[in-house]
Parts: C-alpha cells; structure tokens; sequence
C-alpha cells in the first residue's frame, strides 16, 4: 500500500486507449520513456490501460520522474518567474514613493549647486506624477561670493511639469507659480560650497564689490594712493629700478676684476725696466756693446707696449660701457618723468568750467555701470552652465556591431531645459505694494524654440517703482546678446562719500532714473542712462565754508539732469560722455577750489612716486657712482704704464744715438787707415801724373 | 560557463522537453540576434522570455551562435530597415510613432532595428517550425543510434567524461529544478 502512494497521481487509475495516447504517450518527446510506458502499462479486461501490479522501487522512482517531467512542460507561462519580477517591480514602486521626493530633491539641490556654485537648500519637495506636478515649499540658494547672504530665495512654488517630456528625459516646465521671492537675503550657516575656494563667477572679475576710487575732489593723500594702488603694474619705473643696481652691480664687479688683472702687470713693470735703468751710455765702448744694449732694451720695449695697447683696449670697451650707463641714467630720468605723467593723467583735472560736474560724477557713474555689467556677467555665467548640466553624458560605448541609420522623421523639437512661463506677482499695485517677475523661454538651447529669453522684474512699494525688462539671446549669428530697459522712480538715496572737499558730509534727496543697455556676443556693452536728482537736500561739514553754502542753496532749489552715454570694452573698461546742468549751477563756484586741488595732488603724487622709487633710486645712483669712478683707475694705470714706455723708449733713444756716434767713429777710422795705405802705395809706385 | 550552457543544451534536447518549448527558443534567439541591443523592443522581448516556458538554455546558446553571422546580416538589415523606414505611405505612421516617447525609446527608426525587427519577426515562424521538426527528426531517429553507437558509449564512459557528467549533472539538476 504504501508503495501504490508513491505512484504520482497521473498514472493512477485506468485510461482508455484515446486517453493513455492524449493524457500520456504525447507528452513523452523521447523514445526511450515511450517505450518503458508502454512495458508498465497493461490492458485489463475492459481493455483500458492501468499500471503493472507490484512495481519495483526502481520502477516507481522512473515513473515519478516521469511524471514531473510531464508536469514541467504543462503551461506556457512561468508563474513563479512571473511573480517574483511583479514582487520585484512593485518593491521599486513602493521604494520610489517612499523615497523618490528626497532622491529628486537631493538631485536638484545637486545641479543647482553646480551652476550657482553654492548651497542649495531645497524642502518640501512633493512629485505628482500622474497630475504632472512638483511642488516644494521653499528653496535657499547661496552667494558663492557672500556664502552668509543668499543669492535668491524662495516661498512654495508649484511646477507644472510636461510628463511626456519627462519620459524622453527632457525637462519641460508648463508654468510656474510662486509663493514668495527675495533676494540677497542673510543665512545662518555658511553658503560655500566643501573645498570651494573662489568660484568661477569672481573669478570673471565681477565689479559688485568694486570701491569707491578716484574721487574727484577727495582728500589729496587718498587719491594719490589709490592711484598708485591701482596703476603701479602699469608703470615701467620700478621695474627698471629693481633691474638697473643689479646690472651695475655686476658691470662693477667685472670692471675691478679686469682692474686687478691689470694691477698684476703692473706690478711686474718696475723689475721688466731695472735692467734698462741700469745701462749706462758712458760704459759703452764699442758698436756691438751699444747694438746689444739696444736690443735688450727693445724687447723691454715691445711687453711694455703689449701691456699698454691691452689698457688702451679695455679703456676703450669701459667707454663703451660708460655710454651705456650715460644712456641708462638719461632713460631713468625720462622714464621717472613719463610716469609720473601717466600718473597724473588719473588726476581728474578740468580744465573748463564745463567739464567739472563730470569729474564730479565719473566714480559714481563707474561704479554704477560696474555693479550692473558685473550682475549682468554674473547671471550671463549662471545661463551658461544651464547647457552642460543637461547635456547627455557621452559614456564609452562597447560598439559590436554596426549602428545603421537613424531615420528622423518630423517632430516638434523641445530642448533638453525649458521653462516655458513663469508670471508670479505678488501684492497688489492698488496697495502700492507689488513684486512681480516674468520670465519666459528659460532653455537650454534657445535655438531649438528659436526664441531668446525673456523678463520682467518689477518691484512698486509706496511711490517707489524699480522695473527692469529685457531679453537674454543665446541663439546663433545674433549680434546682441543681451538687451536690457530699466526703470526707477522716486527712489530716495544718500550720498557719503567724494565730497568733502566741496565740504559736503552728505546728500540726500531722490532720483528717477530710464536707461538702456545692450551688450554683444564680446561682452562689450553700451547704453544710455537719464538720471534726475531732485529735493537734494545737503548736509554741510562747515557750515560756515561760503563755496558750501552756495551749492546747498543752488542744488537745494535746482534739481540736477545727468545724461550719459556710455560704452564698457569687452575687458569691462568703461567710457562715458557725461552731460548736466551740473556744470552751469556750480562750476562758477568751485573752480579756484578745484585748480588748488588739482595742484596739490600733482604735487603730492611727485612726491609719494619720488618717496616709492628712493630706495631703489639710491642704491642705482650708488651703484652708478661706483662703476664710473673706475675710469679714474684706468687712467691712472694707462698714466704709469705711460711713464715706464717713455722711460725704455727714451734709453732706446739714446742706444740709437750711441750707435750711431759708434759707427760714424769706426766709419773715421777705416777712412784714416785707408787713406794712410793709399799714401804708402803712392810712394812705392810711381805714377805717370 | 559556456560548456555549462552547452551541455544545457545537451540535456534540453534528450531529456522530456516539450519540442516546441525548444523550437520556440530558438525562434526567439533568432529574434533578439537580429535586433541590436539597448532599445526598449530587444529589452521587451528578451524579458518576455523570462515569462514563457522557452527554454533559457538553448536561448542563450542560439542568440550567441546566430550573433556569428551578424556580420555578414548587418547590411542587408540595414538596407531591409531603411527600405521600410522611407515608404512613403508609412510616414505619417513613423511620424506618430517618432513622436511618441515609448516608441522613440524603442529605436525603430533606426534602419538595423527595423531591419532585425521585420526580418527576425518574418522568420519567426519558419523558424519554430524548422526547429521543432529538426528536434524531432533528432529525438526520433538519431538519438538512439547516437546512444547506442560503440564509440560514442566508449567514449562516454572513460573516467574524465564521467567526472564531467556527474559535474554538469549537478548543474543541470538545479537548472531544472527552478524551472
């Protein structure tokens, strides 16, 4: 019995013959199991078919194996495959909606710490994936600059997001909606980024921290100090102070050591001329006694006048030298001169009345446009980095075979980034109390929507009203850029800084302010800007100062109208055309001061370019000293070198003299001896005549 | 690991396995060699077959023996892909498809994927039943001889084969186990 149990159930039991052949003989696909089924399978009496009584084991063991073979190949699908994927694919769902909105918001938190190279502190994230919406409740983004000020700031904002978008992994943002935003707000903690030093947008030289320099009519000191603070690296003076003693150094160095080479020579004169000295002309009897003197005396002759034609060589190279240094003491003097110019050309000086109210308002006026080209390069950063961090990661690819052709076919064509429109206005203008900001077509890629980004900010409290629009156009073979308009009315503000000269603490009073700026692909930018000052209000340091009381009654009655035009180079240098009814209300004023001013800078600049050069100047001029008072030196050894030549050549002199005397004395005597020899041979022979 | 497959796919042809469960596997290796990899229609099929009773084995072994040849298909799959890609008459069909983000994550449009997709799915049929007859004609008439073949059964039973057979013998058991 309880080897029948083992039986499997699929065997059990009688089959008729269509039943063994369905249920059994057509799922065995080998030979071999056919066969056996067929020698344990007998026919009853009924003639159906039923197993063999009193299987072996090793029968029953078969005939299981069989049978869960039979079963294996039942079905077409795997179930418990099948059910351990659906486990699987469920267990990501749940892990997504779990922890998805963190994942996502750690994601963005990331890229915007890439493109503003700061902090970026997201909360409150919520993805609606079916409704195609994000949400989160606020956002902090840090100054890299500043890391304890936020760059931006911002309340609940809810994204509509495109789906369909998604899935081919582009971001596109329907619409935006927010809450609340501010800007350049304080953080707690710092914003900098682990291991961040300085970001990339400072290093772009951006001009917001740019100080108040070149003051017309400041304290004369500063000015002079800031001048040389800020052009020092463009002036050639120090440079040619720091090389010119090392130089002379050298030079001298080099002169005494051929000096002292020639001292040695020197030195060996006396013993060369002693023999010389020694010969004496009344000792000298014969020719051959003087001619050997004499050639004694010219080889002397000749190493002394090797030794001076050397002196004379070196002295003429020491001129040489001597020019140059002539030359370098006259292009020190130019030099010091044409800095000092230079220099001075940065002392704002008007020479006519109608020029003062435009050095008056130049440092105001650069400072200005500083802070607005260094946002403007600022955020143009900021734009750009939105194309890399989108780009698709070009990984290494396996390439087994190959990758035919893609066929496009027409689509509409989306950028990888696109926030489509993004209007948010909070308050209300009725109340006077309105923020507003629109934007559309913030992309990645401007070209693919063929459209340039747009903007809007507009900001009214009480009777104040600030609005700036424009456009950004990244787009190819545009030739400009950027394009801003900007507004400000009734803006109050305070002046503290530039006038104490004119006696002048501060000025306080508003402005309404319209102007345009537009910058190309070079970042070279140019625009106009119309400023009225108005209820100027002016708050003397010396009440008693006549000239300070004067422009207070002129400025607190007239208002002032400054027109500028303006263009920045692509290295951020300004120039400016400035026009004002400035000039007319107090250059009549001010113009003595001003002259006493202009002269009193100038002098002070001298001075302190004097003061900075001395050192360096001293140690040149001593150097300098050094160096030519070797050509006494020279000249001296040429002097004794001189003396020992004149000595030889004097006795040589006399030895030619002596040997002449000698030879006229021999020539006498062979005369007397032949003439005598001529008488005697007379007296032998007797001649005809 | 490769010997592993093989002799898998040894013991799937003469062990009890439903001809068409091997016939089919073979159809879909056919399929998935064609089709270039990394495209939502070769990922789409290939877990498919996780779920059907194919046998994995022969699957696996199939697609890396028809992915032999594939150098000498690939440009008559492009030419074939590319021919359908420009009917005319399917543009506007391959325009909507283009600009469905499911189907352009599919690479359809691209001349090798539809080439593979249209050659493979056209030879899917011809090959099942080629494969079943193939693996009948084999289990039917050759096996036996083979099994019964002096040689074969020398060589079989000297001492390396055995310790090999016994080896995969494990392997195979587990296989078909959590099958």
């Amino acid at each position: 019995m309880s080897e029948e149990k083992k039986i499997s159930k699929l065997f059990k039991g009688t089959f008729s013959e269509e039943e063994f052949r369905k249920k059994i003989l057509r799922k065995l696909y080998i030979h071999e199991y056919r066969n056996y089924i067929n020698e344990v399978f007998t026919r009853d009496s009924e003639g159906k078919y039923k197993l063999k009584e009193n299987l072996g084991k090793k029968d029953i063991k078969k005939l299981k194996s069989i049978a869960k073979s039979i079963k294996s190949n039942e079905g077409f699908v795997l179930r418990g495959k099948l059910a351990l994927i659906l486990i699987f694919l469920i267990g990501i769902i749940v892990f997504n909606i779990v922890f998805l909105d963190r994942l996502l918001e750690r994601a963005i938190e990331r890229n915007l710490e890439t493109i503003f190279e700061a902090k970026a502190d997201m909360r409150g994230l919520d993805l609606q994936i079916f409704k195609g919406r994000l949400l989160f409740q606020s956002l902090e983004v840090a100054n890299s600059r500043k890391p304890f000020r936020n760059l931006f700031e911002l309340g609940e904002v809810d994204l509509q997001l495109d789906i369909e978008q998604l899935v081919r992994n582009k971001v596109v943002i329907n619409n935006v909606k927010l809450q609340e935003i501010r800007w350049d707000t304080e953080r707690k903690t710092s914003g900098a980024l682990p291991g961040a030093r300085v970001s990339k947008a400072e290093e772009m030289g951006e001009e917001e921290g740019k100080t108040f320099v070149g003051a017309f009519l400041e304290d004369a000191g500063k000015v002079v100090a800031d001048i040389i603070k800020k052009e020092m690296e463009n002036i050639k003076s120090p440079k040619l102070l720091e090389e010119l003693p090392r130089k002379y150094t050298n030079l001298k160095m080099a002169w005494e050591e051929t000096l002292k080479g020639q001292k040695k020579e020197l030195e060996n004169l006396p013993k060369l001329v002693e023999p010389v000295k020694a010969i004496k002309l009344e000792n000298i009897k014969t020719a051959d006694e003087a001619l050997s003197a004499y050639n004694m005396v010219d080889e002397t002759y000749k190493s002394i006048k090797l030794t001076e034609t050397n002196l004379i060589k070196s002295y003429d190279k020491l001129k040489t030298d001597l020019v140059m240094a002539n030359n370098d003491k006259k292009n020190v003097s130019a030099t010091i001169s044409s800095d000092l110019a230079y220099l001075s050309s940065f002392i704002k000086s008007p020479e006519k009345g109608e020029e003062i109210a435009s050095a008056i308002l130049d440092p105001y006026i650069e400072k200005y446009l500083g802070e607005i080209h260094g946002k403007f390069k600022r955020w143009n950063y900021y734009f750009e980095k939105l194309k890399p961090m989108i780009k698709r990661k070009e990984g290494r690819e396996l390439i087994l075979r190959a990758y035919g052709r893609d066929v496009t076919y027409p689509c509409v064509a989306i950028p990888k980034f696109w926030l489509q429109n993004m209007d948010v206005s909070l308050g209300s203008n009725q109340e006077r109390n309105l923020y507003s900001v629109k934007a559309t077509d913030i992309t990645s890629d401007q070209n693919v929507i063929n459209n340039p980004t747009t903007f809007s900010i507009k900001r009214i409290k009480s009777s104040e009203e600030v609005e700036w629009a424009g456009l950004i156009d990244k787009r190819e073979n545009r030739e400009k850029s950027a394009e801003f308009d900007f507004k400000a009315k009734n803006i109050p503000f305070v002046l503290g800084e530039g006038m104490k000269a004119l006696k002048v603490s501060s000025v306080k009073g508003t402005y309404n302010l319209y102007g345009e700026l537009s910058f190309d692909r070079l970042n070279r930018a140019g625009g106009t800007l119309h400023l009225q000052l108005s209820n100027l209000a002016l708050d003397l340091s010396d009440k008693e100062d006549k000239i300070a009381a004067n422009i207070k009654g002129v400025l607190s009655s007239n208002p002032v109208d400054i027109e500028v035009s303006y263009t920045v180079s692509e290295d951020g240098k300004y120039t400016f055309k400035i026009k004002s009814n400035l000039d007319k209300l107090i250059s009549g004023t001010i113009s003595k001061l001003v002259t006493e001013w202009v002269n009193e800078t100038k002098a002070k600049l001298d001075a302190e370019l004097n003061n900075l050069l001395r050192a360096k100047l001293e140690e040149y001029q001593d150097n300098y000293k050094g160096f030519i008072s070797l050509e006494e030196d020279l000249k001296g050894n040429l002097r004794e070198v001189k003396t020992y030549t004149e000595l030889v050549e004097k006795k040589k002199q006399e030895l030619q003299k002596k040997i002449d005397e000698k030879k006229t004395e021999a020539k006498g005597k062979v005369e007397d001896k032949a003439k005598e020899e001529v008488e005697k041979l007379k007296e032998k022979i007797k001649l005809p005549f | 690991m490769i010997v592993t497959w093989f002799a898998k796919v040894f013991v799937a042809i003469n062990s009890n396995k439903k001809t068409s469960q091997i016939a089919l596997a073979i159809a879909f290796a056919f399929l998935l060699a064609l089709i270039p990899k990394a495209n939502l229609f070769w990922i789409s099929l290939f877990v498919l077959t996780f779920f059907l009773k194919v046998n994995q084995a022969v699957e696996m072994v199939f697609i890396a023996v028809f992915s032999l040849f594939l150098d000498f298909l690939d440009t008559f799959l492009d030419k074939i892909g590319f021919a359908i890609l420009t009917v005319p008459s399917l543009g506007d069909f391959f325009t909507k498809l283009f600009n469905s983000p499911f189907f352009y994550m599919t690479k359809y449009y691209n001349s090798i994927v539809m080439g593979g997709l249209v050659v493979g799915l056209a030879m899917f049929v011809p090959i099942y039943f080629l494969s079943k007859y193939l693996v009948d004609i084999y289990r039917d008439k050759v096996r036996e001889k083979i099994a019964n073949n002096k040689f074969v059964k020398a060589v079989v039973n000297q001492p390396i084969l055995v310790g090999i057979k016994n080896k995969f013998g494990a392997a195979v058991r587990f296989y078909d186990n959590i099958r």
